[in-house]
C-alpha cells in the first residue's frame, strides 16, 4: 500500500456517511453518462435532423412553456423556407395547461425593403384567468360579483375560442427605426368552465361586455419603433443585449364587426439597458403603459390593458389586473455567471386604473423576483423565473422558447 | 513498470515518512523499459465527445464522493524524476539543446523547401480549412491556416508550444511554419470531392499577403493511429501501459507547463497513440504517446472564441458559477480587465492576470492535469524554468511573425510567465535538487535561488537519522552560495547497513526533503529522494 497524505480516521468516517448519498447519486450519474454515451455512438440527436431537410428549407422546432396558473404548455413549430419563391412559410401547433390546442399558419415574404407577413390562428384555450376589474383585492364572493363595479375581485377561470386572420407590412428604417401597419380580424367567443370557479358563478358574466355576445373585430395598428438594444461588446456572452433601448409606440384602432363599439388601444414602450460595467453587468430599464378610449362597459374585458404574467408585473399571475389604463416600471439587474448564463433580480411596480382622472401611484402592486437565463450561439436559449409580491404568493415561468414582446402576448 | 520505480512506499498512515519511506541501494532508473514488442497493435478509439466531457464532471463528482485525496504520481525514479520511456524522453536539462535544435523542433525538416506540393485528401473534422498535403520528397503533413481575421494567430501558437513541450521531454508532431503560393499546389488526381475550384473557395477564408499564403505544416506521425490517450487507466491491450494515466507524473506535470503556455485546449482529442515500428529494429513494435494541437494556446483561444475568461474557469463551471450567482456579480473577475494586444499574431498572452495556482484549462477534462498536485507541478516548474531566453527566443523565432514586436512581446511574456511559474510552486515544495555526495560531503542545489527567483536570505537546517529513524548527531545549519549550491558533511549511521535518511529543511518554511544515502563500493552514494 502507498503512503498517501490525509487517509486518517475522520475522512474514513466521512466516506463510510457519505457512501449513502453516495450510490444514489453515483448510479443516477451512471445513467445520464449512458445518455450520452448513446448519443456519441448512435448520434441519436441527429433525430433532430429528421426534423429538418438538408438544405434546411423545411425545419420543425419543439417549444415549451410553463407559467403558474397554467402549468405545462408544449408545441412545435414548422418553418418551410423558399419553397417556391424567398418567402417563408410558418406554423405552429400546441397543447398544454393554457392551451387546449393552438394552431397557426402565416407566410412571410420581402418585397424590397419591406417585410410582408399573412397568418391565421384558431385557438383554443380552457383556463384563461379573470379577477374582475381594476387595482383589486382577491376575495371569495357569497354572491356573483359585479365586475363593473365591484371593488373587490376573485379569481375565476372561463374558455375562449379564437380565430385570428393577420396581415403586417413592416419596413426597417435607417437608424433604428422600424414601422409596422398590421389589420386583423379576430374573433373571439366565451363560455364558462363549469367548476366551482368558473367565471359564470363567480361573477355576473351579464354586465361583462363581450361575454355573452363574443366579438369580432377589425383591427388597424400602427408601430414605430425605434431599436437599438444590441451586444455591445465581443466579449459580452453571445445573444446578451447589452446596451441601447427602445421607444415604441403604437396606436390600434379597433372596429367591431358585429356592432361592438369602436375604440382605440394605444400604448407605448420605453426600454434602456445600461451596462453599468464589464461582464457583462446591466441595469435595464423599463417603462410600459398601454390604454383604451372606451369605457369599461363598452370595451370587451379580454381587449382591456392586462398586467400580471411572465413579463408585465411579474409577481402576479397573467391577467391578474385589468382596466382602461395600465402601466409598469421595471428595472433588471443582469450578471453574469457564466459566459453563456446570466442571472437576474428585478422589481416590477404597476397598476392599472378605470380612467386618467383616477391616476395616481397609490396603490402601486409591486413584484420582484429572480431568473436565470441560458444563451446558445443563436440567442437566448431558455428562461426561468421566480417570482414574488407585496401581496405575497410565488409565480414560477420557464421557457424554452421565450417571447419578450408583450405586444404579442396581448395579440 | 511498477516494479521499476525504485521509490518503495511502505503503507502505516499513522507513521512519519521518515519511518515508512526507503530505497533499494541501487542506481535510480533512468530509461524505462517500455518499448517491449506488442505485436498486434491495439484496439483504435473513437473519441467520444459529449459522454468523454460529462465523465469529466462524473469523475470529479465520484472522486468528492469518495473523500478520495490526490495520491502521489507514479511514474518516477527514486530521484523523483521521469525517466525516459514512449512517453517522455529527458531533454532540456540532460543533455544540451541548442537554440537552433529547439527552431528546427523535432521530426522531419520543413516540407517548404520541397515544393510543389499535392493535396491527397481534404482535412476530416473540425470547422477550419485544412488538406492533407505530400510534399516532393513524399512526407505526407496536414497543413492547416490561421483565419482571415487573425493572422499569424493559431499557427505561431501552434509552433512556439510544439516546440517548448517537445524539448521539455514529450513527443509532439513536427509542426512547422510555411508560406506558399497557391501555385505550388497541386490536386492529386482523382481526390474524392476537392477539385481547383473547392481549393480556392476554402483559401478564400485564410490570410493571403502579397500571394502568400501562411500555413502550418503538421508532419504526419508514423505508425497506426490508435485514437487519443485515454486518460484513465491503462490500454488493457498494451503490455508495455503499466501505470494508470492519470498517476502518470509525465501526465500529470502537464499542468505548470500547460499553465505556463496557456494550453487550455487540453483534451484526449488532442493527444495521441500510434503504434509504430522501432526505428532501431523496424520488426519490434510499441505504443508510442503525442501531444497534439497547440493553436488555442498563448492566449490565441480567448481571440478565436470571444471568451475572456479562458484560463481562470471551466466553459462550464458549477463553482464559478454559483459563487457568480451568490455574489450578485459585485465580484470583479480578473480576466474582465484583459486588453487585446495590437500586435498581429499575439493572443490574450499576459502576465498581470496570470496566476500559476489557480489557473485552469477550458474544461475539467483531462483529468491526469486536473488532479495534479503540487508535486507535479513542481516537477513541471523544475523543467520549464530551465529554458535560456535564447532558447525560448528560438521557439518563437519558429513562429516567423511579420512583425518583430511580437516575437519580441512574445518572447518577453513567456519569460515572465515562466518565472511566474516557477517562483510559486517552489515556494511550495521545498526546491532543493542536483543533490550529489563526493568526498564526505552531500552538495545540493536550491533552484529558487539559483534562477534568482527568491531574494529571501535561506538557510538549511539538516538533521540525519539512521535507518532505525534514530537521530545521529546534532542538527546543523548550512548557508547556500550566491548559485543555490550548498554542501554540507553529515554523519552516516554506523549500523550495518550504513543507511543515512537526511532531512534538509529550508529557512523559507517549506515542508522539508528527506535524502536518501546507503554505500555503493564502500562510497556513500545518493540513492533516493522523499519531498514532504
Amino acid at each position: 500500500m502507498d503512503h498517501e497524505p490525509g487517509e486518517g480516521v475522520a475522512r474514513k468516517l466521512g466516506r463510510a456517511v457519505l457512501w449513502v448519498p453516495r450510490v444514489p447519486i453515483v448510479l443516477a450519474l451512471k445513467g445520464v453518462r449512458g445518455a450520452f454515451w448513446l448519443q456519441d455512438r448512435y448520434n441519436v440527436a441527429e433525430i433532430a435532423d429528421e426534423f429538418q431537410t438538408e438544405d434546411k428549407k423545411i425545419a420543425f422546432f419543439p417549444s415549451a412553456f410553463a407559467e403558474t396558473g397554467f402549468g405545462l404548455n408544449v408545441g412545435i413549430r414548422a418553418s418551410l423556407t423558399d419553397l417556391i419563391s424567398e418567402e417563408q412559410i410558418t406554423g405552429r401547433v400546441g397543447i398544454g395547461g393554457r392551451d387546449r390546442w393552438i394552431a397557426d399558419l402565416g407566410i412571410a415574404r420581402r418585397f424590397g425593403p419591406v417585410d410582408v407577413s399573412l397568418s391565421g390562428r384558431r385557438e383554443a384555450r380552457d383556463n384563461d384567468l379573470f379577477f374582475g376589474y381594476g387595482n383589486t383585492d382577491i376575495t371569495t364572493p357569497e354572491m356573483p360579483l359585479d365586475p363593473l363595479t365591484a371593488d373587490v375581485g376573485a379569481s375565476a377561470r372561463f374558455r375562449s375560442r379564437l380565430n385570428r386572420g393577420v396581415v403586417t407590412a413592416s419596413v426597417k428604417l435607417p437608424q433604428n427605426f422600424a414601422l409596422s401597419a398590421t389589420s386583423a380580424v379576430v374573433q373571439r367567443e366565451f363560455d364558462g368552465t363549469g367548476t366551482a370557479d368558473s367565471i359564470d358563478t363567480l361573477f355576473d358574466v351579464g354586465t361583462l361586455p363581450g361575454f355573452l355576445d363574443n366579438t369580432t373585430y377589425l383591427h388597424s395598428e400602427l408601430t414605430v419603433a425605434w431599436d437599438t438594444r444590441r451586444r455591445a461588446s465581443r466579449w459580452d456572452g453571445h445573444g446578451i443585449r447589452s446596451a441601447g433601448g427602445l421607444v415604441l409606440g403604437f396606436a390600434d384602432y379597433q372596429h367591431g364587426l358585429d356592432e361592438e363599439p369602436d375604440f382605440v388601444r394605444y400604448g407605448m414602450d420605453l426600454q434602456r439597458i445600461v451596462r453599468i460595467a464589464r461582464g457583462p453587468r446591466l441595469l435595464e430599464f423599463r417603462l410600459y403603459g398601454e390604454a383604451v378610449t372606451g369605457g369599461r362597459d363598452e370595451v370587451p374585458f379580454t381587449e382591456l390593458p392586462r398586467l400580471g404574467g411572465s413579463n408585465l408585473l411579474r409577481g402576479y399571475v397573467a391577467g391578474r389586473f385589468r382596466d382602461r389604463l395600465a402601466a409598469v416600471g421595471q428595472v433588471r439587474y443582469l450578471w453574469p455567471a457564466l459566459s453563456w448564463l446570466a442571472p437576474s433580480i428585478f422589481v416590477d411596480a404597476g397598476r392599472v386604473w378605470a380612467s386618467y382622472d383616477e391616476l395616481s401611484l397609490r396603490g402601486m402592486r409591486v413584484g420582484f423576483g429572480g431568473g436565470i437565463e441560458v444563451y446558445g450561439r443563436g440567442g437566448l436559449a431558455m428562461r426561468a423565473e421566480l417570482a414574488s409580491s407585496i401581496d405575497g404568493g410565488v409565480v414560477g415561468v420557464l421557457m424554452f422558447e421565450p417571447a419578450f414582446n408583450a405586444r404579442m402576448e396581448h395579440h | 513498470m511498477r516494479s521499476l520505480v525504485l521509490l518503495t512506499l511502505v503503507a502505516c498512515a499513522s507513521r512519519s515518512p521518515l519511518e515508512q519511506v526507503r530505497f533499494a541501494n541501487q542506481d535510480p532508473v533512468w530509461r524505462v523499459d517500455d518499448r517491449r514488442d506488442v505485436p498486434v497493435p491495439p484496439k483504435a478509439s473513437s473519441f467520444n465527445r459529449y459522454s468523454y466531457h460529462f465523465n469529466s464532471y462524473y469523475q470529479h463528482v465520484k472522486k468528492a464522493l469518495s473523500l478520495r485525496g490526490t495520491k502521489r504520481a507514479r511514474g518516477v525514479n527514486a530521484l523523483d524524476e521521469v525517466p525516459d520511456s514512449t512517453w517522455f524522453t529527458n531533454r532540456i536539462g540532460a543533455r544540451e539543446v541548442s537554440p537552433d535544435e529547439i527552431r528546427r523542433g523535432p521530426g522531419p525538416s520543413t516540407p517548404e523547401a520541397h515544393l510543389p506540393w499535392t493535396i491527397v485528401k481534404a482535412k476530416v473534422g473540425g470547422t477550419q480549412v485544412g488538406f492533407i498535403v505530400e510534399d516532393s520528397r513524399g512526407v505526407k503533413f496536414l497543413l492547416k491556416f490561421d483565419t482571415a481575421s487573425l493572422p499569424e494567430l493559431e499557427t505561431g501558437a501552434d509552433a512556439i508550444v510544439a516546440r517548448l513541450l517537445w524539448a521539455a521531454g514529450y513527443n509532439v508532431p513536427a509542426d512547422h511554419i510555411v508560406y506558399f503560393k497557391r501555385e505550388d499546389l497541386k490536386i492529386k488526381p482523382g481526390v474524392k470531392g476537392l477539385d481547383a475550384a473547392k481549393v480556392d473557395k476554402a483559401l478564400e477564408r485564410v490570410a493571403i499577403e502579397n500571394g502568400k499564403i501562411r500555413g502550418i505544416a503538421s508532419v504526419f506521425i508514423t505508425g497506426e493511429i490508435l485514437g487519443g490517450t485515454p486518460r484513465l487507466g491503462t490500454r488493457k491491450d498494451d503490455p508495455n501501459d503499466r501505470i494508470r494515466h492519470e498517476l502518470r507524473r509525465d501526465q500529470r506535470g502537464q499542468a505548470s507547463l500547460f499553465a505556463w503556455l496557456a494550453h487550455t485546449d487540453t483534451k484526449e482529442d488532442n493527444t495521441l497513440d500510434t503504434w509504430q515500428a522501432d526505428p532501431a529494429d523496424p520488426k519490434v513494435h510499441y505504443v508510442k504517446h503525442y501531444l497534439l494541437d497547440f493553436g488555442n494556446a498563448l492566449g490565441a483561444d480567448v481571440l478565436l472564441s470571444n471568451h475572456l475568461y479562458l484560463g481562470h474557469h471551466y466553459e462550464i463551471d458549477p463553482a464559478m458559477a454559483l459563487m457568480q450567482i451568490a455574489s450578485f456579480g459585485l465580484i470583479s473577475r480578473p480576466w474582465e480587465k484583459r486588453t487585446i494586444s495590437p500586435l498581429r499574431g499575439v493572443g490574450f498572452y499576459a502576465i498581470d492576470d496570470y496566476d500559476p495556482a489557480t489557473w485552469k484549462p477550458s474544461t475539467p477534462a483531462q483529468l491526469p492535469v486536473i488532479w495534479a498536485d503540487h508535486y507535479d507541478k513542481f516537477w513541471g516548474s523544475k523543467i520549464l524554468i530551465r529554458f535560456t531566453r535564447d532558447q525560448i527566443a528560438a521557439a518563437v523565432d519558429a513562429a516567423r511573425f511579420t512583425d518583430p514586436r511580437a516575437a519580441e512581446f512574445m518572447t518577453n511574456m513567456l519569460i515572465a510567465r515562466q518565472r511566474k511559474t516557477a517562483r510559486h510552486w517552489f515556494a511550495q515544495v521545498n526546491p532543493v535538487d542536483d543533490f550529489t555526495f563526493k568526498d564526505g560531503a552531500l552538495c545540493f542545489t536550491d533552484l529558487a535561488i539559483k534562477h534568482e527567483l527568491t531574494q529571501r536570505p535561506t538557510t538549511f537546517v539538516v538533521t540525519a537519522f539512521d535507518s532505525e529513524v534514530k537521530p545521529l548527531g546534532v542538527r546543523s545549519a548550512v548557508s547556500p552560495d550566491q548559485l543555490g549550491r550548498a554542501c554540507l558533511e553529515p554523519k552516516l549511521s554506523s549500523r550495518p547497513d550504513r543507511y543515512t535518511i537526511v532531512q534538509i529543511e529550508s529557512s523559507r518554511g517549506m515542508p522539508g526533503t528527506l535524502v536518501y544515502l546507503a554505500m555503493a563500493n564502500g562510497t556513500p552514494r545518493v540513492i533516493g529522494l522523499h519531498r514532504l
